[in-house]
């Protein structure tokens, strides 16, 4: 698991993966041939539905398990520690997840029954963090100071997810991993949050790695994308592969 | 709704509060708290809804503890179904109601004596009503008194019966004025006495006019009414005194008797064996010598001892024979014990007769030194020890059998016998009755000085068993004893089941109740579970896993069963204290006395309260476990896109 030559290690190193789903007698297959992040990077991950994404997300975000894996690792800078996902147990995955990994849900995945403040500060204590000052500069950016002792029911959609930003970001995770954020949001906030998503994280050199069915909306702003090509060999079975998006030019991963 | 508002917004979130890792089991139970209460009405259906099945199964378990069993004891413990009545009379010794109390299943025994004896008039000092009333003998722990409102009459006091205090206009605390009489040369004579009532049992004890007195006190009537005087209520009669028995008697004669002589000696004169004896022989047989020259022969019965109309016969058939006479009794172990009642020694007394005219010519001895007039008992009184054995002028002579023992004073003689002596001389008169205790009971009275007989027996019994279950098992121990006796199997077959068909009522309705709280419960909580799967599932996304995750409904289910729990205590206690207001009047009017002031009629053990406390908690969080690890096995892609 320790690490030896650092810097040039990657956050995310799959290679060879497949995810089988089984569903009503179809046979889904999703394929990942290579998938290498690099700290630091956003990466937007686009595609239709139905094409894999989320199980592709729920894999990084290691709350699945792929079926097959040839290598799946991650490498987290800040410890010097490596894991590779196929030979961690589920307390050992879940570990790493409370630790450096940062989420946003499509609604914003926030506990209804606690306040924004108390949202934004689950990951802290969960972690056994005391609040810092990083907090209070997120919830300054990200405008959301008047809303902290509301219910998230009382926000609006924008608001919902600035604060699951503020959560995600609050106890400084190296990998943030984001599913469709602005899914339920006009156009245009959904490009505000975008960007001041994107401000923080490179500020804070975070890994940001997004689904969205919206190419458009990130085109602009991330370093990566990667996408899906999806073939329907019959009735029953339908693979999925995972592709770099060759119409940037990442390759490097340098910006 | 919102707990946290008067916190002031922003600099709250820079505090700088060191928060250990280990208070993540803390967070859980915060964050499980305040998801109970962002749905607080959600939260109050969940605790109503297990309150609702909980309160009537807990009034349920109430009533069975507190009337039902109740009832059931009253039912099935009720004395009159417990009895075992003897069906003839018969003589049951002291030793039999020792052997009998100590039986497993005898609750309660004590000895009654013949019917007709046990009767006497009775009236309330100073009111005119007078009714015959039976004599019941009763002693501590009589259920017969206990269990219908009474308490046991001590020394001078009396219990009675409903209709026996109806019929003198007596109650509690009165003081009865209570006559025995007899009829004595055409004359009544009356013994009385005073007896103060302690109390009155209920019409259930028995439908008779009686009284419940100790045992001495009836025993003292029927004495009395044999024309018997009894001392200690100062009621004048006649005295059964003791009388002497003999194994057999001591024949000294000048010449050998023919064997027809000898034939006739035991033919019609209640001795059955004669042998003749040499000097030695007679010592070791008698404690006594005499001249050997002369013939001695032992007249001796196998079978009873023979009383003074024997020895009249035997002298009769010896008269003109020159013939001296020794009633003989083998020797009777006693003990020696000094004024102040410690023990001297062990030895073995031997009777023989007053001192005579012919005590020189036939050579005996010792000579006694007690004359030949004993027809008074004191003249007995008399022992004659071997020399050496230093003792005062008054002593105590203890004999003991079959566990008892009795006890009078004896005079020591000036005359000493033998040193190596091991037998002591007392009167011929004073054996006989030393004889006679070894067969009947007899207790020496030391106010009238004298050896008195008393009862053989007792005619009957009045005996309970432990639990109406065991009253068959007694019948059966009778009938092998060839004693007849009534029980009331029939009624007490019809109470088993009466008992047997509540207890199946009882079951039933527990095992829906029960059924129908535990269907609620694991239903409640795992709907309320599966409604957390979001949450739960975000909760797993940030880091808890495992049993820490399993922690937020689990503690959430503890505390909606607890205040389910607690709700139905409430509503418990409420209705219980209702139930026994209301029905205490009721009950207190059904059994004629009021009931005893710890019965309740809806009532929890502690330790049942625990238990259903324990069984709703533990099922509570099971469902909850159960229902989360099903809900968490989904994978966590479709829990949170499932809109």
């Amino acid at each position: 698991m320790k690490n030896d030559k650092s810097d040039d290690r990657f956050v995310f190193h799959l290679h060879d993966v497949i995810r089988k789903r089984e569903k009503g007698g179809n046979l889904f297959e999703l394929k990942i041939d290579s998938f290498k992040i690099r700290q630091g990077e956003f990466v937007a991950i686009v595609g239709a539905s139905g094409c894999g994404k989320s199980t592709l997300l729920d894999m990084l975000g290691l709350a699945l398990k792929p079926t097959v894996a040839d290598e799946f690792s991650i490498f987290i800078k800040r410890t010097n520690a490596q894991f590779g996902i196929m030979d961690s147990s589920e307390s050992q995955l879940a570990d790493i997840r409370k630790v450096h990994i940062g989420y946003v849900l499509q609604t914003g995945g926030l506990l209804p029954f606690l306040t924004v403040k108390e949202n934004i500060l689950l990951p802290c204590s969960i972690n056994g963090m005391s609040p810092d000052n990083h907090v209070h500069e997120l919830v300054k950016r990200l405008h959301i100071e008047d809303q902290l002792d509301k219910k998230p029911q009382y926000l609006s959609g924008g608001q919902r997810q600035r604060v699951a930003i503020a959560r995600a970001l609050a106890h400084r995770p190296p990998i943030v991993l984001a599913d469709e954020p602005t899914a339920a949001v006009d156009k245009l906030t959904a490009y505000d949050i975008i960007e001041e998503f994107q401000n923080l994280t490179r500020e804070m050199g975070v890994t940001l790695l997004m689904v969205t069915h919206d190419t458009n909306l990130v085109e602009n702003v991330v370093d990566r994308m990667f996408t899906f090509e999806v073939h329907k060999k019959d009735e029953q079975y339908t693979y999925s592969v995972c592709l770099e998006k060759d119409k940037i030019d990442t390759s490097d991963g340098k910006r | 709704m919102s707990e946290s508002s008067k916190k002031s917004p922003s600099p709250e979130l820079t505090d700088k509060k060191p928060v250990g890792r280990k208070s993540t089991g803390r967070i859980v139970l915060k964050l499980s708290v305040k998801d109970l209460k962002h749905e607080w009405i959600l939260t109050l259906c969940l605790v109503m809804a297990i309150s609702a099945v909980l309160s009537p199964l807990l009034l349920l378990f109430g009533l069975k503890y507190g009337i039902i069993e109740w009832g059931r004891d009253y039912l099935t413990q009720d004395p009159r179904y417990r009895e075992v009545r003897p069906l003839t009379s018969k003589s049951f010794a002291k030793q039999w109601f020792e052997k009998m109390e100590q039986k497993e299943i005898v609750d309660f025994i004590i000895p009654m004596t013949r019917q007709i004896s046990a009767t006497a008039k009775a009236n309330v000092k100073g009111k005119k009503a007078t009714e015959e009333l039976n004599i019941i003998p009763t002693r501590e722990n009589d259920p017969l008194i206990l269990e219908n409102g009474a308490l046991i009459p001590g020394p001078g006091e009396c219990v009675l019966t409903q209709f026996a205090a109806e019929a003198l206009k007596a109650a509690t605390g009165d003081v009865l004025e209570v006559k025995a009489s007899r009829i004595k040369k055409s004359r009544y004579e009356f013994g009385t006495m005073e007896l103060k009532v302690k109390g009155i049992v209920s019409v259930r004890a028995s439908e008779l006019k009686s009284m419940y007195v100790q045992l001495n006190i009836l025993e003292a009537v029927e004495k009395f009414k044999d024309g018997q005087a009894v001392h200690e209520f100062g009621w004048k009669g006649s005295t059964p005194a003791a009388y002497p028995l003999y194994d057999g008697i001591i024949i000294v004669l000048g010449k050998k008797l023919s064997k027809v002589g000898e034939f006739n000696l035991c033919n019609r004169t209640g001795f059955t064996k004669i042998e003749s004896l040499n000097n030695k022989e007679l010592i070791t047989k008698a404690g006594f010598g005499v001249s050997s020259e002369k013939s001695i022969y032992r007249l001796y019965t196998m079978r009873k001892p023979a009383g003074e109309d024997s020895l009249n016969n035997v002298k009769n058939k010896l008269r003109g024979k020159n013939a001296s006479l020794f009633p003989w009794v083998a020797p009777v172990n006693a003990r020696l014990l000094d004024s102040s009642g410690k023990e001297i020694c062990d030895i073995n007394l031997s009777g023989l007769s007053a001192a005579s005219e012919k005590s020189e010519e036939i050579g005996l001895s010792p000579v006694p030194e007690w004359g030949k007039e004993q027809s008074e008992t004191t003249q007995k009184l008399k022992i004659m020890l071997p020399a050496g054995i230093p003792v005062q002028d008054k002593i105590f002579i203890k004999v003991s059998k079959d566990g008892e023992s009795m006890r009078f004073p004896v005079q020591v003689m000036q005359k000493r016998i033998a040193a190596d002596s091991k037998t002591a001389i007392i009167p011929d008169g004073l054996a006989g009755i030393l004889r006679l205790y070894q067969l009947r009971n007899i207790r020496f009275d030391d106010k009238i000085n004298e050896f008195v007989l008393f009862r053989r027996g007792y005619a009957g019994f009045r005996l309970y068993t432990k639990s109406i279950f065991a009253v068959d098992e007694l019948r059966r121990f009778f009938g092998e004893q060839s004693i007849p006796v009534h029980t009331e199997i029939k009624e007490i077959k019809k109470v088993i089941e009466l008992d047997n068909g509540m207890t199946l009522i009882f079951w039933l309705l527990a095992i829906v109740g029960i059924a129908g709280s535990v269907a609620s419960l694991v239903a409640s909580l795992y709907a309320s579970v599966e409604r957390k799967k979001r949450e739960l599932s975000v909760l797993r996304l940030i880091g808890l896993s495992g049993a820490r995750l399993f922690r937020f409904p689990v503690y959430q289910g503890i505390i909606i069963a607890g205040g389910g729990f607690m709700v139905s205590m409430i509503i418990f206690s409420i209705f219980a204290r209702l139930i026994n207001n209301m029905f205490r009047p009721y009950i207190d009017k059904l059994l004629g006395f009021p009931m005893e002031a710890g019965v309740s009629f809806c009532r929890l053990p502690f330790f049942h309260v625990s238990g259903v406390l324990l069984a709703t908690v533990i099922i509570a969080a099971v469902a909850a476990m159960i229902a989360a690890v099903r809900v968490t096995r989904i994978e966590p892609a479709e829990a949170l896109r499932d809109e």
